[in-house]
């Protein structure tokens, strides 16, 4: 790679500058101080490597705006190429320019470079006498292995870097050491963890105290059981010494009791009882004994009293009720048949009356036979009506026909007054041919034009004029017939009339219109010329009051056969009333014949004499019937006062001559000594059954009493009352024994359960009290200590659960365990690099050393003029050796100063043109060689040309005398007159 | 109306300790130490004052590994408390309180009720003498439980109200944690209960919120990554409806907290801006605060190389604890970027361009036997993990590189 040309547009001093490069041999730029070489060395490295903007700011010039250039570079595989950078544009980063004119960027300006960046290629690819400056001040020890590092890297750095680990990392840990700040971590962190495991045992033991509180606990719980079992035999002793007197009573008592028969059979309350039955059964044997006395006496009054009664019974009791019920009767009917016999002549008296005024041919037994049924009033009304309608209708029909006759005279007067002005026929014919013959000879007139035509006017009129015509004569027709119609349903003769004269006048002027069109007809077609127009008005007039007068005529002859017409229907009229007549008077005459009183008498009045005799009729009926209950009420009476005469015989009462109203009284005083009688006898009879009733219920008590006598001594099993209460009196006394037992027994309850019959020992007891004393006391003392027990378990978990001992240790080491770590992160980290340079050194020894070597060889015997031949890389802990010509070895810390700058420099040259197989980059030197003197400076610049051959040496000095060296050509003269001030 | 009112937590891990604490005050220890307890305070007052029907807790309410006498006889403490107030508890054990694996014999409250075996049981609960839930659920009776539970879930009595399954596991998308018990989400949907109640994850999150399948998360954040509000869900079913709220229980949170550096030219200036930063924070209740510093990376890099970090990172906590709402920086890293190299370097026959490429190949372990091979040692330090090997590397690299190319 060959820098051909650098364009600078601004960089530092440098503004709108021109470098052109030579384009073979080294390139000397050469310059006085400040004449701005080191600038153009950072703008090569600029335009190479790039600069962040810090540095890009530094070199912007004062004089200019503009910051960058160009730099033209022949490259050995893609030919010229342009590096351009510019402050402004895209940050600084370069853009290429190939002869071919693509365009590339930044990323393949590296590609190019091949990993070379701005550090490194200082390292390698450059060097100054101010790297010289160094060498003297190294330890003599140490020269090897820097001098190894400038082998490697061109640079000291490796040297350093080492140094720099090895201290850090020897702070931070020692495998066998205790300053250092690891080891004194893990020492710390052994004393934590053995603090954690005192805390983790010592919670460890909280299950064994939860245990330990169980087991006291139930210690505790046993130990009081015990107690308590203790106590109660002791209390038990105690009670049973203080009972002991009772308890020999008690035995005593039971002997007692057992001399006792064991079976003493009484009732219950015994004595009282007895008591109870002795008082109730006295009262009770008295009230009988009275009893049956009165029963006795009730008994002889009654058969006294059957004896007073005698002869009579129920059955005359009966009749003798009835018949004075019958007499009541009597005396109310006597009264009412003279009443009835009082109406009964009145009745008698009305009908007489009445029967008189009337006058007709009835008397009073016929009017009960006469038999008027309920139509016979209607009847008789009917026929008084037909015959008043008839006569009614007969006076108006006398009057209708002199009306008729009236009408007709007025009409024919009329027709003889209009046959007077009518023409004769012949006079009518001459008339009309006098027209008609007027009429054709106008119309020949104009028959040549108009018969081209094929019809005249004349013809279509004519048929108009025909067929209003016959219209006219239908509606004629029909209106007649509609009138006929209305008159049929009206039933008035009247309408007939006027539908004859429609029906007339409507043929009338059929039959006119069909004259008229003939006569036209005949006029138009009449030959000759007529004889002029007056003649024809004067004939047409006279026809037309001929035509008028007949009309009128006509009309007079239908309304006379009209008038005709109604008086045959008069007639028919008058025959019809004749037939009504004649059948009413029929009705009459049957009439008549049926009820023969109605002789003489006008129908008009039979209604009158309908009612009177319904009347009548009536009153007769009523007094027939007055008639038959008279009848009746006499016959009951008689049959009553027979059967009373029996009735008194029969008995001793009765007497032959009283009268009627006596032996009604007589009767009715035996019926009352009857009834007072039997009263008597009832009563009797009541009490004797009520004492009979209390005599039976007081036996069955009385009865009751003695059973439950009797049962008190069988149940007591004596004989009588006296060894009864004696029974009573033992059984008491065995009770009272009873009863102390049993409350000795209740008291001593507890003391007889188990030792039954024996009674204890006394000193024997006390002396088992004491032993269950001292028990107690024991017990008491052992309880006391499980509880102190059981309360320093109880605090001592407490303390446990309250301590956090080992949370607290454990959080402690748990933090300085995170402590360590992040200290050995550190470590590992130092250790990492180390190991890492140090494995780089190794490798990169073995993979280039050896040709390094050989270069610096080369180099170092050119530079020595073959003082030295051979240079011997450090092996085994030994610096660098190199060989003398007459191959004597020294170390390097043996050579002279000058001897290790040449060695130096051999060095960085072989590290050069090693890497420069790859990288092929320019190699510059700034005056490297100030302090040479000429001989060696001539062998460096021998060296120098020589190495331009492979690479292009950019050499920057401000030695005039180097310049002798070299050719014009390849010499570039920096005279920049700017000066910083 | 039938409802009722509840709240679902998990994961109490109480009396555990914060991972990734290296140094603490001791004033600030003892808060952390604290913490899970007050959280837990916290989830008894929250039942109280909501007045709800019974509390779930679904396992790793402490850690059976790290027996704590004093986690479970807070918890008993406040079990009781609840009893006082009449208030249910259904709990089940998790891998990480497993029921082998306890030793303590601690007895609670009446209140508590415990599902008993790895055999998923029901518990009906009652109001007002009305069963109106029944909770399904098991416990952890080893530390693991690798089958699927879900399937064993069985709805019965639909004649209650509600159904409540508590299932401590792994949803078998998440990979964070231990895969326990794992179920997929379908599986517990198609159940057709009305709440499930989960634990395991401490990332809270509602996997489903019809019919609502929810992880509530811990109660109090215990590492680095457990950052933000941390506590339990209230919850209120009723026919119709429900209504999930979650409640915040932590005693201290956890929080990122990242400064920027760009404007700070001197090393103070960035302490006040910390001091600044965190005092916003802490406003409220105490923060342990992961704090990342962005800015110059050179400036950053100088100091800490200097140990100018540190020093002003111990101030600020010196300064911060006094506080009743402390500040604790736990942990603090500045955003250098080791990792990102330019790929070119790697391409060079020279020696940085071996030394990268070395890098990458070599393996940590050997360069570290020095200390592993040591048995005093070997009982503390863990082996690194891959993730943080990958970081040491970097950092080594960066040491080198630095080390080499800036003279």
């Amino acid at each position: 790679m060959h820098i051909t040309k650098a364009t600078i547009h601004g960089f530092g001093k440098w503004v709108d500058t021109t470098v052109e490069f030579p384009t073979s041999g080294p390139v000397i730029l050469y310059g006085e101080n400040e004449s701005g070489k080191s600038t153009l060395q950072a703008f090569i490295l600029f335009m190479l490597f790039g600069l962040p903007p810090k540095q890009r700011n530094f070199y912007k010039p004062i004089t200019s705006g503009k910051m960058g250039g160009r730099l033209t570079i022949l490259d050995p595989e893609v030919g010229r190429y342009t590096i351009e950078r510019l402050d402004n544009l895209r940050n600084g980063s370069a853009v290429c320019y190939a002869e071919d004119g693509a365009e590339y960027d930044e990323t393949w300006l590296k590609s190019r470079l091949k990993g070379m960046t701005d550090q490194t290629y200082r390292s390698i690819y450059s060097f100054s006498a101010s790297d010289l400056a160094g060498l003297p001040k190294m330890k003599e020890e140490d020269l090897g292995e820097v001098l190894l590092g400038i082998g490697l890297t061109g640079t000291t750095a490796i040297y350093a870097l080492e140094s720099s680990l090895d201290s850090q990392i020897s702070r931070l840990f020692k495998p066998s050491g205790k300053k250092p700040l690891i080891n004194e971590q893990i020492n710390k962190l052994d004393t934590r963890l053995g603090n954690l495991q005192k805390a983790k045992e010592q919670e460890a033991t909280y299950r064994e105290k939860k245990e330990a509180v169980q087991k006291y606990t139930e210690n505790i719980e046993e130990a009081s059981r015990t107690l308590q079992h203790e106590k109660a035999i002791l209390h038990y002793n105690e009670r049973k010494l203080q009972a002991l007197p009772y308890l020999k009573k008690y035995w005593s008592v039971r002997k007692q009791l057992e001399q006792l028969p064991n079976e003493l059979p009484f009732p219950e309350n015994g004595g009282e009882r007895m008591q109870q039955v002795k008082d109730k059964l006295l009262p009770v044997k008295s009230e009988y004994a009275l009893l049956l006395d009165n029963r006795d006496k009730y008994e002889k009054k009654l058969y006294a009293l059957e004896t007073n009664d005698g002869d009579s019974n129920e059955e005359t009791l009966q009749e003798a009720y009835k018949l004075k019920k019958e007499a009541e009767e009597y005396v109310a009917e006597k009264k009412e048949v003279s009443n009835i016999s009082k109406q009964k002549e009145q009745l008698e008296f009305q009908m007489d009356e009445e029967l008189n005024q009337l006058r007709i041919n009835v008397d009073k037994v016929k009017l009960s036979e006469i038999n008027l049924p309920f139509h016979t009033e209607k009847t008789w009304g009917e026929l008084k009506a037909e015959q008043d309608t008839l006569d009614v209708e007969q006076s108006k029909h006398l009057e209708e026909s002199h009306q008729l006759k009236k009408e007709r005279t007025r009409l024919l007067s009329q027709a003889e007054s209009l046959e007077e002005g009518l023409l004769t026929e012949n006079r009518v014919e001459e008339l009309k041919n006098k027209i008609y013959k007027i009429e054709e000879n106008t119309v020949r007139r104009y028959s040549d034009t108009e018969s081209k035509f094929g019809q005249n006017p004349l013809q279509s009129w004519k048929q108009k004029k025909k067929k209003a015509n016959q219209k006219l004569f239908l509606l004629s027709f029909g209106l007649a017939i509609l009138l006929i119609l209305v008159g049929i349903i009206v039933e008035n003769a009247s309408y007939y009339l006027f539908a004859v004269i429609t029906l007339t006048a409507g043929l009338l002027q059929w039959w006119h219109g069909k004259q008229s069109l003939t006569e036209i007809e005949t006029f138009a077609n009449t030959d000759g010329v007529s004889a002029g127009l007056v003649e024809k008005r004067e004939a047409e007039h006279q026809l037309l009051l001929h035509e008028r007068a007949s009309s009128e005529i006509a009309t007079l002859e239908a309304q006379l056969k009209s008038l005709d017409h109604t008086f045959a229907l008069w007639q028919e009229r008058g025959e019809q009333f004749q037939d009504r007549q004649n059948i009413l008077t029929n009705k009459i005459d049957y009439e008549r014949a049926q009820y023969p009183f109605l002789k003489g008498i006008n129908v008009t009045y039979w209604l009158e004499i309908y009612h009177h005799l319904k009347h009548l009729i009536r009153l007769s009926r009523e007094e027939n019937r007055l008639a038959d209950t008279l009848k009746q009420r006499t016959e009951k009476q008689d049959r009553f006062f027979e059967r009373l005469n029996v009735f008194l015989n029969s008995s001793k009462w009765g007497k032959q001559d009283s009268t009627q109203e006596e032996k009604i009284v007589v009767l009715e005083k035996w019926i009352l000594h009857y009834e007072e009688n039997e009263s008597e006898k009832l009563h009797y009879q009541h009490l004797y059954k009520e004492t009979t009733e209390q005599l039976l219920s007081v036996k069955k008590k009385l009865t009751v009493y003695e059973e439950t006598y009797n049962e008190l001594l069988r149940y007591a099993q004596v004989q009588d009352e006296n060894a009864y209460y004696e029974r009573a009196n033992l059984l008491s006394e065995k009770k009272q024994l009873q009863v102390t037992v049993a409350r000795l027994e209740e008291q001593l309850q507890s003391f007889l359960r188990d030792e039954n019959a024996v009674i204890p020992d006394e000193p024997e007891m006390v002396e088992q009290s004491n032993t269950v004393k001292q028990n107690i006391a024991l017990l008491e003392k052992d309880m006391e200590d499980y509880r102190q027990q059981l309360a320093d378990v109880k605090a001592e978990l407490t303390q446990l659960e309250i301590s956090g001992e080992y949370s607290e240790a454990f959080h402690t080491f748990s933090m300085e365990k995170e402590e360590l770590h992040q200290s050995v992160r550190k470590w590992a980290v130092l250790k990492t690099a180390k190991g890492i340079l140090e494995e780089t050194k190794r490798k990169y020894r073995d993979k280039y050393l050896r040709r390094v070597i050989e270069k610096t060889s080369e180099y170092f015997y050119k530079l020595t003029g073959g003082d030295y031949q051979n240079v011997y890389p450090p092996v085994d802990g030994k610096l660098f050796q190199v060989e003398s010509k007459d191959h004597v070895r020294y170390t390097v810390d043996q050579l002279s100063q000058g001897a290790k700058d040449q060695l130096y420099i051999s060095l960085r040259i072989a590290i050069s043109n090693i890497m420069s197989e790859k990288h092929r980059l320019p190699y510059i030197l700034d005056d490297a060689f100030v302090h040479f003197d000429p001989t060696r400076t001539e062998r460096m610049i021998q060296l120098v040309k020589e190495l331009s051959n492979k690479q292009q040496i950019i050499l920057f000095t401000c030695k005039e005398d180097f310049l002798q060296y070299f050719e014009l050509e390849n010499i570039i003269q920096i005279k920049n007159t700017v000066r910083i001030k | 109306m039938k409802s009722i009112r509840f709240i679902h937590a998990a994961d109490l891990h109480l009396d555990s300790p914060f991972i990734g604490l290296a140094y603490a005050p001791k004033l600030v220890l003892d808060s952390i130490r604290e913490s899970t307890f007050l959280a837990l305070d916290n989830l008894v007052q929250a039942a109280i004052e909501k007045q709800v029907d019974f509390v779930l807790i679904t396992g790793d309410l402490f850690d059976s590994e790290r027996q704590s006498l004093k986690a479970q006889i807070r918890l008993k403490k406040a079990f009781e408390l609840l009893y006082s107030h009449e208030i249910m508890v259904y709990l089940s054990y998790g891998n990480h309180d497993y029921i082998k694996g306890n030793i303590h014999p601690i007895t609670y409250p009446n209140n508590v009720q415990i599902f008993p075996d790895e055999q998923v049981r029901s518990f009906i609960h009652y109001k007002e003498d009305m069963p109106m839930a029944k909770i399904y659920g098991f416990s952890y009776e080893k530390r693991a439980v690798t089958e699927g539970k879900a399937k064993e879930y069985r709805l019965s009595d639909d004649t209650i109200p509600f159904h409540i399954g508590m299932l401590h596991g792994s949803i078998q998308s998440n990979t964070d944690h231990d895969l326990y018990a794992p179920f997929q989400l379908n599986e517990l949907v198609e159940k057709d209960f009305d709440y499930w109640a989960l634990g395991h994850i401490h990332q809270r999150q509602i996997l489903k919120e019809s019919p609502p399948v929810i992880y509530p998360g811990n109660i109090q954040g215990r590492n680095r990554k457990e950052t933000g509000e941390k506590g339990c869900y209230v919850v209120e079913l009723s026919a119709s409806s429900y209504n999930t709220q979650f409640l915040p229980l932590q005693a201290i949170q956890f929080s990122k907290l990242s400064i920027n550096a760009t404007a700070c030219i001197e090393i103070h200036q960035l302490e006040e801006e910390i001091q600044k930063a965190c005092h916003h924070l802490a406003e409220e209740q105490p923060h342990m605060i992961d704090l990342s510093i962005v800015g110059n990376q050179q400036r950053l890099s100088a100091w800490e190389q200097e140990g100018l970090l540190e020093e002003i990172i111990d101030v600020v906590n010196a300064t911060m604890q006094l506080e009743t709402n402390w500040c604790h920086i736990f942990r603090y890293h500045s955003e250098i970027d080791y990792s990102t190299i330019d790929p070119y370097l790697y391409e060079g026959d020279h020696f940085i361009g071996e030394l990268l490429r070395q890098t990458d190949k070599a393996s940590i372990q050997p360069f570290l036997k020095d200390l592993y091979k040591q048995k005093q040692a070997r009982k503390y330090v863990e082996m690194f993990a891959e993730e943080e090997v990958e970081q040491i590397k970097n950092e080594a690299r960066h040491i080198l590189l630095k080390g080499l190319m800036e003279e």
